[in-house]
């Protein structure tokens, strides 16, 4: 535990009480965690990059929860939060990368591009984000269960377990969500 | 589209998705009837959702890690960050990362002061930068550094400031030691700045050695005017000060104490007369080398700025001027009416000092009686030091510094014996007048624990440093002792109660100690020894130490845990360079047959990594430049990039004898036999216990065909160490190089028996040459099968078929195995035992294709 644990519960368990306030204070003291802790992993383990995510967003959590304090469904508040973080950082960088390339231009898809099935381009993602904040301004639950899942990596019951319903809802949200996204990119601007 | 619309759209679209296929048109139709736009949108989704794309079905984590693991340096450095163009890192300070950019409207270089994400969302904090950097921009004087704003871009805060190119206050007094003149000069545009700042109402609050910087052509710059007073108090309290307590919680605590003034630390309203205090401070270290309230943990310091007095800087020697001394004395009065009570008062008094020491000045300035018998006493001091010291050893000597034993009976604390042997052989190295041998002693052991005398009198130095360990847990007791071999008498000695965060002190008093038994030291070797940074982290020394310890006792699982002992002082610690070597090495030896786990690209790349890390971290560290060779003598088989890393590791360390020994090895494998030999025999020099090493120097002789020498250079070395099994196994094959078979038979027979995937490679050459192609070919399907299973590489099957005269066959193999990057494959370029395989064509080819020469025929 650090010295911060303390702090992080607290804001932890307001949060998931519903203070969104708490999660504005979280992130930054997370994201710090997760960065720190990011560095140490690259001189262990080398494996398949997904388990090492998970890996490291577990020990984020073990490191800055006071167990104790906590009960067990505030462990998926945490992944949430750090899916919240990691689609953050991603943005972050794929503007930066598209900025730096192309000098700011809109950015625009089409079909045969948006089938690649790993998204690893600056421009694919910045339009996913725009199209996932404009998704949920009509459908704020399914949008989050994309933040969760695509961002967070989190299963369909953990997602099921943070949003408060069930995993059936979970998967007909996440269809429709995908159906949304993949309209609005392929069409919208 | 209302709430409730929306709301429709999802039900109907996931009952349609509920229906098998055919059923959807009709159930769209009917649901959405007479609703256009309804029956539209949700059409469009559905025949969407038709796609079967997979696009977001896998998450993003990858790309996520990556992003996460890149340094935040590597984020920044040549991207435009509004107008600015970051070029490199300049450093890290109390409020986030500085770097140099270049200005692309005003064509000029500035320094870019990031500010750290805490402070940004602090709004207090913001509004009281703002207020400062328009104070401190006011202020325009030679010595201190311009602001020239406060910008932001998106989510980037930054100070705009002037590009210093030089080095700090505590790079230079680290360097080298000031002359008095410098001092002088220093002095005046250090309290010149200051002066100028509270004339301007600004008080600084964090004048140390790290905020000064001083340019190549002597000019000084203050750096950070006023900003400490935002990190130091992150909430703003009623008009109190800042008391310890916020400090601490700001983190601040670390290292920055040291220059504070006694009110600063009580958390008292401060006024210009605190700046006077930290600028005493910084002067005193400018003159001696050292902070003099700085002790060895945060508390003790604490308390020295508090309550002690400091010594003068006159003790024991004529530093400067007396005036000079004094006028620093009355900086660091505790009382704040005892000292200058501005910076121009001092900047004054400054003005009036010359700096010479001689007596005639000071006479001339009406010095006191009392100073001038102080003054007598301390010559006569002086001369009694010099008779004793003129009475040991004379000239520039050579030493040894023994593995310090542990006594106490408590197999816990062998790490600790170990890793102080490790710190003063680190302390001691590199001096001009005092010349180390640092031998590697694990073997030695297995002759009975060593004799000092007889060590000593064996590798020709003139002092040997003894020490041991005993006591227990709670406080082990160090007692060090330096011997003169030839008679044994004690030049030296001294005992220390050993407290991990007091290492670094016992190190320095060692150190100190042992220099100036020799003969008056040089102002290079007291410097060089002033010059170590301690790695400020207890528990990160302690992983490191005990990192070492397991390294050096090397097996599977100590490897295994050396490995994460070294990590878990990177983790503590992450700029801990010797830890970053120190893991490298480890994984050096992770891919060798007898000891790791790891399969050898990922040793090596780890290797790899870690050993930049550490030069990254510490150009200066020679274990790493080494560890770096060996990674490309190894496996990259960059012999350039090695050749270049062994030397500079030998440049900056001459006595280090692994850089020596991997350099030998390198040149083998570049067929310069003559300088391996050369190299290999300072390698045994500096290493003379060791099997290894001595081994490396046999195999140059080998390799430079001077067989007679190698034939006895081996039989001396399986004398000597006759369990070392590799010594034997490349002894045998100098026999068969000399068509010596029956000897070479026996030999690799007995170690056959007792590991068969090992040595049968040998053993089945031997038969191939003798003729004994049956038994050379049982050998061979054994080897076969353990290749198929990847148990075995491809050379050691190789091996045999060359025995058999199977060159073709041989070459197919080797091919394979230089692919998997196979470590010793290179040497068979110029092993004179394979004269056939290095005339066959195929071979030259593929040994030209990794730049390895060709046999001297």
């Amino acid at each position: 535990m650090t010295d911060h644990s303390s702090q992080i519960t607290g804001l932890l368990v307001d949060w998931s009480n519903g203070d969104q306030t708490a999660l504005d204070k979280l992130l930054p003291l997370v994201e710090q965690e997760l960065h720190r802790l990011a560095h140490g992993y690259m001189r262990r383990e080398n494996r398949d990059h997904t388990l090492q995510t998970t890996a490291l967003v577990n020990e984020a959590y073990l490191k800055l929860i006071d167990q104790n304090k906590t009960r067990w469904q505030n462990r998926a508040h945490f992944f949430a939060i750090a899916a919240t973080i990691m689609r953050r950082i991603l943005l972050n960088y794929a503007r930066d990368q598209h900025r730096d390339k192309r000098g700011g231009k809109a950015v625009q898809i089409s079909l045969s591009e948006v089938s690649v099935a790993h998204f690893g381009v600056p421009d694919q993602l910045i339009a996913l984000d725009e199209a996932l904040t404009r998704f949920s301004l009509e459908y704020e639950r399914q949008a989050r269960v994309v933040e969760l899942r695509y961002f967070g990596g989190l299963e369909n019951d953990e997602v099921a377990e943070v949003l408060g319903v069930s995993s059936i809802t979970v998967m007909r949200d996440w269809r429709f969500a995908k159906a949304w996204l993949l309209r609005e990119m392929v069409n919208g601007e | 589209m209302a709430n409730s619309d929306l709301s429709q759209v999802e039900n109907v679209f996931q009952a349609a998705l509920d229906l098998p296929a055919e059923e959807r048109a009709a159930y769209l139709a009917q649901a959405c009837a007479g609703n256009e736009s309804l029956y539209a949108e949700v059409c469009s989704l559905v025949s969407a959702a038709n796609t079967h794309d997979s696009f977001i079905d896998k998450p993003i984590l990858n790309l996520g890690f990556e992003v996460l693991t890149r340094s935040e340096e590597e984020a920044m450095i040549g991207r435009m960050i509004g107008s600015y163009k970051i070029l490199s890192r300049l450093g890290k300070g109390g409020m986030g990362q500085v770097y140099l950019a270049a200005d692309t409207r005003l064509d000029r270089k500035v320094a870019l002061k990031f500010l750290s994400q805490e402070l940004v969302n602090d709004n207090w904090a913001k509004r009281q930068l703002i207020k400062e950097g328009q104070a401190v921009a006011q202020l325009d004087h030679p010595n201190i550094c311009s602001v020239y704003g406060i910008e932001h871009e998106g989510d980037h805060h930054f100070i705009v400031m002037q590009y210093v190119e030089g080095e700090t206050l505590y790079q230079l007094i680290h360097r080298k030691v000031v002359e008095n003149v410098e001092i002088l000069d220093l002095a005046q545009q250090l309290v010149g700045a200051i002066a100028e700042a509270h004339n301007h109402g600004i008080i600084h609050r964090d004048i140390k050695p790290g905020n000064v910087m001083v340019t190549p052509s002597g000019q000084l710059k203050v750096l950070d005017f006023g900003l400490a007073k935002i990190i130091q108090r992150k909430q703003p309290a009623d008009g109190h000060g800042e008391s310890l307590s916020n400090l601490s919680q700001a983190g601040v605590l670390q290292g920055t104490v040291a220059y504070m003034s006694p009110e600063q630390l009580r958390g008292e309203k401060l006024d210009y007369r605190t700046d006077v205090f930290s600028i005493g401070t910084v002067l005193y270290e400018l003159i001696s080398g050292s902070n003099p309230h700085v002790r060895a943990t945060h508390a003790e310091t604490i308390s020295a700025i508090l309550s002690e007095t400091p010594v003068l800087l006159n003790r024991g020697s004529n530093r400067v001027s007396h005036q000079l001394d004094i006028t620093i004395q009355k900086c660091l009065e505790k009382d704040r009416e005892a000292r200058f009570q501005s910076a121009s008062e001092l900047l004054l008094k400054l003005k009036g000092i010359s700096g010479n020491p001689s007596l005639h000045n000071q006479i001339s300035r009406g010095i006191n009686v009392q100073a001038l018998l102080l003054l007598a006493v301390i010559a006569l001091v002086a001369i009694a030091v010099f008779y004793f010291v003129s009475q040991s050893i004379k000239r520039p000597s050579r030493m040894v510094v023994m593995a310090i034993t542990n006594q106490t009976g408590d197999p816990n604390l062998e790490y600790l014996a170990n890793g102080l042997t490790d710190a003063f052989n680190n302390r001691l190295t590199g001096l001009t007048k005092v010349q180390l041998k640092s031998p590697n002693l694990t073997f030695i052991s297995q002759h009975g624990p060593p004799d000092p005398l007889k060590v000593g009198k064996d590798l020709g130095v003139d002092a040997v440093l003894v020490g041991n360990i005993s006591g227990n847990q709670e406080l082990p007791v160090l007692e060090v002792d330096l011997i003169n071999p030839s008679d044994g008498t004690t030049i030296w000695k001294s005992q220390y109660g050993v407290q991990l965060e007091k290492v670094f002190v016992i190190e320095t008093d060692v150190a100190k100690n042992v220099v100036a038994s020799f003969q008056r030291p040089s102002v290079d070797d007291e410097n060089r020894i002033r010059k170590t940074r301690d790695p400020e982290n207890v528990e990160a020394r302690r992983e490191y130490w005990l990192g070492l310890y397991y390294l050096r006792n090397r097996d599977t699982d100590k490897l295994d845990q050396a490995i994460e002992h070294f990590s878990k002082a990177i983790e503590i610690q992450p700029d801990f360079a010797r830890a970053h070597a120190g893991l490298s090495d480890c994984y050096v030896y992770a891919n060798t047959v007898a000891y790791g786990k790891l399969n050898t690209k990922d040793a090596m790349t780890r290797a790899e990594r870690s050993a930049k890390d550490a030069i990254d971290l510490d150009p200066s560290l020679a274990e790493a430049h080494t560890s770096l060779g060996m990674v490309n003598l190894k496996y990259y088989w960059n012999w350039q990039e090695s050749q270049a890393q062994f030397l500079k590791a030998i440049e900056l360390r001459p006595d280090y004898y692994h850089a020596h020994y991997g350099y030998s090895a390198l040149l083998t494998v570049l067929g310069r036999n003559e300088e391996a030999i050369r190299e290999g025999q300072i390698a045994k020099d500096l290493d003379p216990f060791s099997p290894p090493t001595a081994l490396n120097y046999c195999r140059t002789l080998y390799f430079a065909r001077r067989f007679d020498n190698a034939r006895v250079c081996f039989d001396t070395l399986v004398n000597d160490y006759p369990d070392f099994a590799a010594g034997k196994y490349v002894r045998g094959f100098a026999y068969l190089r000399d068509r010596m078979y029956p000897q070479a038979l026996s030999i690799f027979q007995g170690m056959y028996a007792s590991n068969k995937r090992l040595f049968g490679p040998a053993l089945g050459y031997t038969y191939g040459a003798m003729g004994r192609t049956k038994d050379a070919e049982g050998i061979l399907t054994e080897l076969l099968d353990l290749y198929k299973q990847n148990q075995l590489s491809g050379q050691e099957v190789a091996l045999v078929y060359l025995g058999l005269g199977k060159i073709n066959e041989a070459v197919e193999l080797l091919q394979r195995s230089a692919e998997e990057r196979y470590a010793p494959f290179p040497f068979l370029a110029t092993d004179p035992l394979f004269p056939e395989l290095q005339a066959s064509p195929q071979f030259i080819r593929l040994i030209q294709r990794y730049n390895l020469p060709l046999a001297v025929q």
